[in-house]
């Protein structure tokens, strides 16, 4: 019988309502090998656009961007996803939005090792 | 437990640092993975801004291995890994993970479990009164009655070292949402009651990066409702008059078996509650 992987699910942001600069709390999730980003508005945005992007850190408090920013939904019911690898031990997401816009998110983590 | 059962689990080097009674009910060692572990979602009906803003800050638990900027791994107790509840950075931010069951039994059982506690090490101080608490907690159901034993190590407040284990019993009042959904919130900085008036000095150690693991032992008889005992490392309280929070019997809620732990930040700065292993065991035939 093999020993199945973990595989979990965190939910980074939930239902938040995030404007520009907004960080999440850092997951630690070291043991994982890869993970996929999910993004979903709970409610119709008052201004469509704005950004993710993913940060990564050694220590949980110190950060660094990784990669290309993943725009936001722009309606409620669709999905966005990013597909991550080789992210060390700490993962968070900063908002980049235009000034005085918000929405409020989901953001779930799904990550597996 | 009979000489033969003793025999297997003294033999066992997992099970050997536990006092179990005699029906394990689960043995969770974070090594494993997160085995049931989630965050703790408080109740709302049509929109997540309805939930009460203690459940609001609740972000769900980790696995850690315990790195640290200046000093690498260390790792848990018997492998790598540990159960991590961490607050936002704001004193008084709160975070729990719960595991729920139902029990088969009435019956006394026993929640054993080995932990550490420390705040973000992101400043180079001691920080030693950065995290105000580590807790645990029941929440039970009978035919009767909701039942919800707390009990925190209450490391720091505002600043100033405490180093006490405490109790609540008090309810706290419920709001009401719909006709068929309320929340309380029984985690509120109310109405904690010293458990002992000595002092409990747990091995903090002398940088926030310098880890030590503590054992913790906690007895309840879900027949009478009542602590049988508790005891620290090698301190044993007097549970015989300690309560417990007490409501109501709720709709849904019969033969609830849950555990939580809990952890306060009392500073700015984040806390971490660590917990290596749990074993918690029952006794009936």
């Amino acid at each position: 019988m093999p020993t199945l992987r973990e595989s979990t699910t965190a939910v980074v942001i939930r239902g938040e309502h995030v404007t520009d600069g907004f960080t999440s709390e850092p997951y630690e999730a070291g043991w994982a090998i890869e993970a996929v980003l999910f993004l979903r508005l709970l409610a119709p945005p008052v201004r469509p656009g704005g950004m993710i992007r993913l940060e990564l850190s050694a220590d949980g408090f110190n950060w660094a961007t990784d990669g290309e920013p993943v725009a936001l939904p722009k309606a409620e019911g669709e999905v966005v996803f990013r597909r991550i690898g080789h992210f060390g031990n700490w993962l968070r997401l900063r908002l980049e939005m235009a000034e005085g816009s918000t929405v409020q998110l989901l953001a779930t983590l799904h990550l597996k090792g | 437990m009979d000489a033969m059962q003793k025999a297997l689990i003294r033999a066992n080097p997992k099970l050997s640092r536990f006092d179990p009674l005699g029906r394990i009910i689960y043995f969770d060692d974070f090594d494993e993975g997160l085995q049931g572990w989630t965050s703790l979602i408080g109740n709302y009906e049509d929109n997540l801004d309805r939930m009460h803003p203690g459940y609001r800050q609740l972000t769900t638990p980790m696995l850690s291995n315990l790195s640290f900027w200046d000093n690498g791994t260390h790792g848990s107790v018997d492998g790598s890994y540990a159960l991590k509840m961490a607050t936002r950075p704001k004193a008084g931010a709160q975070n729990v993970a719960i595991k729920r069951l139902t029990y088969v039994r009435a019956c006394p059982i026993q929640i054993e479990f080995w932990f550490t506690f420390k705040p973000e090490a992101s400043a180079q101080k001691l920080l030693d009164t950065d995290l105000r608490s580590v807790g645990i907690l029941l929440d039970l159901q009978n035919d009767d009655y909701r039942i919800m034993p707390h009990l925190r190590y209450l490391n720091a407040f505002e600043g100033q070292r405490v180093e006490k284990w405490q109790f609540k019993e008090k309810t706290v009042p419920f709001e009401r949402f719909s006709e068929k959904t309320v929340t309380h919130y029984h985690l509120a900085e109310r109405d904690w009651q010293d458990l002992s008036g000595e002092r409990q000095v747990l091995c903090y150690n002398e940088i926030p990066t310098k880890v030590n693991w503590q054992y913790a032992k906690l007895g309840f008889d879900l027949r009478t409702m009542r602590y049988t005992h508790f005891e620290c490392n090698d301190v044993a309280y007097d549970m015989s008059g300690i309560g417990a929070l007490q409501i109501d019997a709720m709709p849904n809620l019969r033969g609830m078996l849950n555990v939580g732990f809990f952890v306060e930040s009392d500073a700015d700065r984040r806390s971490s509650f660590y917990v290596d292993s749990i074993l918690v065991s029952g006794e009936w035939d």
